[in-house]
């Protein structure tokens, strides 16, 4: 059953399997006999897609700092060189996702996990990263020559919009090797 | 002083009082929607659950399955002393807040 593995990929393997007995005897017992196949089918998929985007949120939360940490500093206090900045948030970034890798496969004992929590918390710190570029534009850095020039030439949208789309393959990979950690430290906790 | 309890972790606290032995995580998905009177995604009581659970205030035990969940377990909940002492602090928190006004309140001219 498809709600039992992508639940498996998010929870260890107990849990996802109550949380699944749970969301299955719900459809069966209530939903599906009030709404039909389609939508019961449709509330199913709500359900396992709550569970989809909770689980690497706080991840996700963590990579938007950096993100937008290291936006409103070059905006508001840019340097003379950027190459210490860059260092600082491409390996702190690199580590993030490593760690969210490790952490989610050491849960659920697979290094898919992994990889599905890293490339979460990459859409999720993006997706709010633009959110406050957006609400920074708007409301202070078009009216700011200065500013605006400046948003420009450190890459402007291109850097906002095909910057993480250009970075997901790494970030897969970065997921998969925590995970293959992650999988690793969880067997040698169990045993 | 115990945790501070959320008003979503006091209506998952209290949807497993009032279940008693039959606290599973279906059951109190229904009574914390009924409570709250909306529609409540299973991943955020869930969440919730493994939170309380995580913090000492609840506990849990695997129970059998049955036919219509493919004979998946259910896993019961059950509020540790801890978790009791949270939910009357939070209750005694809003009873002080209260004090000598009237409800509903009435905002004069």
């Amino acid at each position: 059953m498809w709600t039992l593995a992508v639940l498996s990929l998010l929870m260890p393997p107990g849990e996802a399997e109550t949380v699944a007995g749970d969301l299955i005897e719900e459809y069966r017992d209530t939903v599906y006999p009030a709404v039909g196949k389609f939508r019961a089918d449709f509330w199913l998929a709500r359900q396992v897609a709550g569970f989809l985007w909770r689980a690497p949120l706080a991840w996700g939360l963590l990579v938007a700092v950096f993100i937008a940490g290291r936006f409103a500093a070059d905006t508001f206090a840019p340097p003379a060189s950027y190459a210490a900045r860059s260092f600082f948030t491409t390996w702190s970034s690199i580590l993030l996702y490593l760690l969210a890798g490790a952490w989610g496969a050491r849960r659920t004992g697979r290094v898919g996990t992994g990889v599905l929590l890293a490339a979460g918390a990459h859409a999720i710190g993006w997706t709010l990263s633009g959110a406050v570029t957006i609400a920074l534009f708007v409301g202070m850095i078009r009216n700011q020559p200065a500013m605006l020039n400046l948003f420009y030439a450190t890459g402007g949208w291109g850097e906002q919009w095909f910057l993480p789309l250009m970075l997901l393959p790494i970030v897969l990979a970065l997921g998969a090797i925590g995970g293959v950690f992650g999988r690793r430290l969880g067997r040698r906790a169990r045993a | 002083m115990a945790d501070v309890l959320g008003a979503f972790e006091q209506a998952v606290l209290l949807a497993i009082v009032r279940l008693r032995d039959e606290a599973y995580g279906r059951a109190i998905l229904k009574e914390v929607q009924a409570r709250l009177e909306r529609n409540v995604a299973a991943g955020a009581v869930h969440a919730t659950l493994g939170r309380l659970e995580q913090k000492g205030l609840l506990a849990s035990r695997l129970g059998p399955g049955t036919p219509i969940r493919g004979g998946r377990a259910r896993r019961f909940y059950r509020l540790q002393p801890s978790g009791q002492r949270a939910l009357n602090e939070a209750r005694a928190a809003i009873d002080n807040l209260w004090v000598g006004l009237r409800w509903p309140l009435k905002v004069g001219r």
